[in-house]
């Protein structure tokens, strides 16, 4: 016969148990700023907040910039999480709009409510989350997602992941805290929050840089001419925050209504506020050309069409459009030839920032592989990728063919590192990498680089 | 800054209370859509900073006006707006967030409320979640 000892023996075990469960479930907060941004990286991957399977990576996805774009979307299987909208019946209407996602990569938001599924929706792209320390913050507070009014609670970066769940997350439209889906923690937002502040650049550029090919030189120019493109005045050094001297000190990051035509079919997307103002939100442009479609209902598929939308009557009569004319004496009337010089230089700012993460990336790698373990690989595969881009945003205008053969180069190094399981070998691998992305940068740039 | 249906004791607190959270500015870009279904007092970098959460105790009717005492033991006025966003949080009956009106405002219910950027001063409303069940 039990004794009372023994029951609160067993009562304590239970407590104690209970208390394992809770603790394994939700992570506790890492002291080390490092081991905050590792959790954050795992809970950005595989953490589905008890939801319908999906995590912040499956839109934002680490193979294709952490953005999703039609054709990725297309290699995908049709058990990815991204499609749980043709697979579970209780979201099979007004969750997504499976054509419009695999045709287009569009995804069903509700920024102005919950209440009329059937017509009150939106479909926008998926923005990328690379260098958001550079393009988050402005002078009237955080703007976040497409119209700059992604988060709930303060609005902030940190709480984006909030409302990313309840939109994207839930098992159900009915959307019911802790039972759809649940939360994420303040641990848990403080982690992934830190994780995306470490993707891409950390500060913006300083231009002019002096580029070697003479194209992407007059890119150039035309970018920071405020009588010719104007494109710096709303994307200062190509990054994602206005020309101060044009829209006033610490005004940072800005909506604006750019006149973007809807896609035939779609409802009309409002943009900010609600009722919307049509305003959007300016992304940064260093990263643009490895992450078409362009515009947040990605209306425009190449780069070559995005920059030539600034070009015509739909920008220059728009309240944007009108702006800068009002700001920097005109219209913006660029001739054909100056706007393949805009885009080539944006293809050759995208290809120096592949090969700067690349080499990042395999610097971390040779020093986990010197280390043993298999974590250098993940560095390896992700420098694979930038490499892969920065090949193909130089391939599709025939820019930079040397640069382009050291990438090759650089991309069949890395392969070798991963296919091989000799320590010396990886290094060497790691090595002759770097050194060719090296090879590449200075072919890019007037004096090699230095 | 006037509260005039406010007893004298607590005029000091809520003015102390309006204050200290006018001079800490609440961010203006965060979307209400997705924050309807955030249970009270769970909303990310709002809540307990830039929100009182507490229970219903008066209703005035006329002037859409609720004194509220918050969780602090804090009493205050607050007035809805017709523009005010009204949520009836269901989570724990494990039922789906709904909108409410001020019907729904009913002495002792509890309550979370962020008040209208830049209107702080006049307690104005703007979202209130009601705990229903």
């Amino acid at each position: 016969m039990p004794s009372d000892c023994d029951a609160i023996r067993v009562s304590l075990s239970l407590i104690a148990l209970a208390a394992t469960i809770s603790c394994s479930s939700t992570p506790s907060r890492p002291t080390d700023p490092a081991e905050l941004i590792t959790l954050g990286e795992t809970i950005f991957f595989e953490e589905t907040f008890d939801g319908n399977g999906r995590t912040c990576g499956t839109c934002h996805r680490r193979e294709d910039n952490f953005g999703l774009s039609p054709a990725f979307i297309a290699t995908l299987p049709a058990d990815d999480p991204l499609f749980v909208a043709e697979r579970q019946r209780a979201l099979a209407q007004n969750f997504e709009k499976p054509a419009e996602m695999r045709e287009h990569g569009l995804i069903l938001e509700n920024q102005d409510g919950f209440d009329d599924l059937d017509n009150n929706f939106n479909l926008r792209g998926v923005p990328h989350v690379l260098s958001l320390a550079t393009s988050v913050a402005s002078a009237d507070g955080p703007r976040t997602g497409w119209s700059g009014d992604g988060a709930p609670g303060d609005g902030s970066l940190r709480a984006f992941a909030a409302g990313a769940v309840i939109q994207h997350f839930p098992k159900r439209l009915d959307r019911v805290a802790g039972v759809d889906f649940r939360l994420p923690t303040d641990v848990e937002l403080d982690a992934i929050e830190a994780f995306m502040l470490t993707l891409g650049r950390q500060q913006d550029l300083r231009l002019p840089i002096p580029l070697q090919d003479g194209n992407a030189s007059l890119g150039q120019r035309v970018f920071l001419a405020n009588n010719r493109g104007k494109c710096n005045a709303c994307h200062l050094n190509a990054g994602a925050n206005v020309d101060e001297l044009l829209f006033g000190p610490g005004a940072g990051n800005q909506n604006f209504n750019t006149g973007v035509l809807p896609n035939p079919g779609s409802p009309i997307d409002d943009g900010f506020g609600n009722p919307g103002t049509g305003e959007f939100n300016t992304p940064t442009l260093v990263e643009a050309a490895d992450t078409a479609p362009f515009f947040h209902n990605n209306s425009a598929p190449t780069l070559e069409a995005a920059v030539a939308f600034y070009n015509t009557v739909a920008f220059n009569n728009s309240p944007a459009g009108r702006t800068l004319a009002e700001r920097t004496g005109g219209p913006i009337a660029l001739d054909g030839n100056e706007i393949l010089a805009v885009t080539a230089f944006l293809r050759v700012l995208n290809a120096l920032e592949n090969i700067r993460v690349s080499v990042a990336l395999l610097e971390e790698s040779q020093d986990l592989a010197r280390r043993g373990g298999r974590e250098w690989q993940k560095h390896a595969r992700q420098a694979r990728f930038e490499t892969e881009d920065a090949i193909e945003v130089l391939q599709l205008s025939n820019l930079h063919p040397e640069a382009v053969g050291f990438l090759q180069r650089a991309r069949a190094s890395i392969d070798d590192g991963l296919d091989s399981r000799r320590r010396r070998t990886i290094e060497r691998s790691l090595l002759q990498a770097m050194s060719a992305q090296r090879q590449a940068r200075a072919e890019l740039l007037q004096g090699g680089g230095t | 800054m006037s509260h005039p249906t406010i007893e004298r004791p607590a005029r000091l607190v809520i003015g102390t209370i309006v204050l200290a959270i006018a001079a800490s500015t609440a961010p203006c870009h965060a979307n209400p859509a997705t924050e309807r279904y955030v249970p009270i007092g769970k909303s990310p970098g709002m809540s307990g900073k830039y929100t009182h959460t507490g229970r219903i105790m008066k209703v005035d009717e006329r002037s859409h006006t609720l004194t509220i005492r918050t969780d602090s033991r804090d009493r205050y006025e607050v007035h809805l707006l017709p523009q005010s966003q009204i949520w009836l949080d269901r989570s724990k009956a494990r039922r789906s967030s709904r909108e409410g009106g001020f019907e729904d405002c009913r002495k002792g219910r509890r309550v979370e409320i962020k008040y209208v950027d830049g209107g702080r001063d006049t307690m104005a409303v703007d979202w209130i979640k009601i705990e229903s069940r």
